[in-house]
């Protein structure tokens, strides 16, 4: 294990040696450097990482990639799951690859290593709160690539899959940012397939009046994995997440809304699933900046044989933010004596004009509904997984439905 | 012998405890194939208790006693494997379960049943046909269909889902839990033109009931008055209006 220093000292050795190929972001980087020193590494006692060791992300394998990756094939391996309609980019580690998009009028791709001409330098954590998220310092620290799609104002940019998997036996350190223009609707996919150490950040900016649909997929996969979402959300513009996760040996997404705007919204659905001694954590903070702001989040659990499954879903109403609508609503299922699930709804509210709800349960498979499958004729087991599976489907959008994300679950109706 | 092979249901001094109380307390039942009997009594006295220890309800523990299915004990029976072998409950409060279609529902159990009997699963078409034809019988659009269980069903429409289910399972036991209850005039005809149909020189119905209004759609051949978890009085059909008239109150008086 290394020291914290030693950590810390690996990191800057390593981002010096990334600077010169990537040369659009020496600044940034150099920020992030000096932040991570000033911070030193984290104790692990800070509330946001009780249940998921924050250690295991500032491990070896993240300062230490490889110098010479070995590089695997440049394809699709297969273990993504088929949109329809949605156009493939791959991201090898942190190399996009949008060769196979045909990209349409209004829809810019630049690739961070190799549009050295950029019409505007990037903004790489323009809206990244960096004192609640210093896991991004370490990925911007460390970043060997990138990739920006901006999306003009008033155009349907159709559906984008990008498409996450491990390129080397380093870690993953990926950065995606996502700049769609006014009254512009886009789909977006995340797909992640990472096999090695993983830290990923997704920046999005929604300007006044446009739409983001945004799906992430997480089958099941083994090692430490951490993935920020930050979204900016403009006057009258929407983000709705409907998110499927599956556990890692510690897999933790932070996401991050701001509803900028005035009459801004996000919808956020999300379904769950940990088993064997996997973990997962979503850790949603839901800030109403601007007035008649509206969120809404569904999150559905269930945890199985040894796992812990952590949600924490926070509501932030700033002073000024009238007329805020904000629900959260956190279900979950218990299966085995040994898993376990943490969850804490949060609201903190600064003004007087707003409407707020929140709750979360944790239970057992209803027996009525057992009894009533079984008093049928269906045994047991197969009874449990439709309860499972109809619990876990009503957060399911029929686009994914289509895409067969059910299939990341499998595991669970063994 | 000879005796038993006509009788479908055997209940001999059933003794059962729900969560530690005792509530059957020696009750005895025979029903034979083709035979309708009503279950009548005040709230409370086990009626209930008695529709879903047959079925297998989980946490009604036989304690004494012995319940036979065609010859057969199914106290140590799980739910399932009674419901294959042709037991049916038509539960009074019928579960709702948001994500699964009734259809998806109604399928799988068909398709256990059947292959408990080593049939074949119908065809998907062939399935839909039925079911749609049963759902039409009873008043009920082929929407209905790919709802989800039960889920903001009205309680009729809930009631007449279970005697759609009892028509596309075809069990040999019918338990019908108050199923008469709810329903308004319209939906008590249909529901008991349904359970007409269903009533057959093979098949054993026990109509368990508070009231006499569905016996006079549905004609009994016996009528069993339970009290505090035993038969108290048993006769035909004529009893039931006996009930109507008088109440139940002489059970209080004659204890």
């Amino acid at each position: 294990m290394l020291s914290a220093e030693n950590f810390i000292d690996a990191v800057r050795a390593r981002s010096r040696t990334l600077d010169p190929a990537l040369p659009a972001i020496s600044d940034q980087r150099r920020t992030s450097v000096v932040e991570l020193q000033r911070i030193g590494m984290p104790t692990g006692k800070l509330e946001t990482w009780k249940y998921t060791p924050i250690r295991d992300f500032y491990a070896p394998p993240f300062a230490m990639n490889v110098d010479s990756p070995t590089t695997l094939p440049r394809r699709d391996t297969g273990r993504f799951l088929t949109f329809s309609g949605a156009q493939a980019i791959l991201m090898h580690g942190a190399q996009p690859d949008y060769s196979a998009v045909s990209i349409r009028h209004g829809v810019d791709f630049t690739n961070l290593s190799t549009d050295a001409a950029m019409p505007r330098p990037p903004r790489l954590n323009a809206g990244v709160d960096l004192n609640r998220y210093q896991l991004a310092h370490l990925n911007t620290a460390l970043l060997e690539d990138g990739l920006i799609i901006r999306i003009a104002a008033g155009i349907d940019a159709g559906a984008l899959d990008l498409r996450f998997f491990s390129n080397s036996n380093g870690a993953n350190i990926s950065r995606v940012r996502v700049e769609i223009g006014a009254g512009s609707t886009l789909r977006l996919i995340e797909q992640h397939a990472e096999d090695r150490p993983t830290n990923s950040v997704l920046e999005i900016d929604i300007a006044p009046r446009a739409t983001l649909e945004h799906t992430r997929v997480l089958p099941p996969t083994t090692p430490p994995c951490w993935y920020l979402v930050s979204v900016n959300v403009a006057a009258e513009a929407t983000y709705s997440l409907a998110g499927y996760a599956t556990g890692s040996k510690v897999r933790r997404t932070d996401i991050h809304v701001r509803l900028d705007g005035h009459h801004a919204k996000t919808d956020i659905n999300l379904a769950c699933v940990t088993h064997g001694r996997d973990r997962l954590d979503h850790q949603i903070v839901v800030e109403h900046i601007g007035v008649d702001t509206v969120s809404r989040q569904i999150v559905h659990g269930i945890a199985a044989g040894d796992s812990e499954l952590t949600f924490n879903g926070r509501i932030h109403i700033h002073p000024g933010a009238q007329r805020s609508d904000a629900r959260l609503t956190n279900k979950n299922l218990l299966l085995d004596r040994k898993a376990r699930i943490n969850t804490k709804p949060e609201l903190e509210i600064y003004a007087n004009d707003v409407k707020c709800s929140h709750g979360a349960t944790v239970g057992q498979i209803d027996p009525a509904q057992m009894f009533y499958l079984r008093a049928r004729g269906i045994d047991e087991h197969t009874a449990r997984t439709m309860l499972m599976r109809a619990f876990l489907s009503s957060r399911l959008t029929a686009w994914a439905r289509e895409a067969g994300v059910e299939t990341i679950y499998e595991e669970l109706f063994r | 012998m000879s005796n038993s092979a006509a009788l479908l249901l055997e209940v001999d001094d059933l003794h059962v405890s729900v969560a530690g109380k005792p509530i059957l307390k020696g009750l005895s039942l025979h029903l034979a194939a083709g035979e309708v009997a009503a279950i009548m009594g005040p709230n409370g006295s086990g009626k209930s208790t008695l529709a879903n220890v047959i079925a297998g309800r989980p946490d009604y523990v036989v304690t004494r006693g012995s319940l036979r299915y065609l010859g057969t004990s199914l106290t140590d029976l799980a739910p399932e494997a009674r419901a294959r072998l042709g037991v049916f409950l038509a539960f009074q409060y019928p579960v709702e379960i948001p994500g699964v279609s009734n259809m998806e529902f109604l399928k799988a159990a068909l398709d256990s049943q059947r292959g408990a009997r080593n049939e074949e699963p119908l065809s998907a078409v062939e399935f839909m046909k039925a079911a749609r034809s049963i759902a039409a019988s009873l008043d009920l659009n082929a929407e209905f269909l790919k709802r989800g269980v039960n889920e903001g069903f009205s309680g009729g429409e809930k009631k007449r889902n279970e005697i759609l289910q009892l028509l596309l399972l075809r069990p040999k036991l019918a338990i019908l839990d108050e199923t008469d209850s709810g329903l308004d005039i319209d939906a008590l005809q249909t529901v008991a033109a349904g359970i007409n149909r269903f009533r057959g020189p093979a098949n054993g119905i026990l109509l368990v009931t508070h009231y006499q209004r569905l016996l006079d759609h549905i004609k009994p051949d016996s009528v069993h008055v339970l009290a505090d978890g035993r038969i108290v009085k048993s006769g035909d059909s004529r009893l039931a209006l006996w009930l109507e008239e008088n109440g139940y109150g002489w059970i209080t008086d004659a204890a």
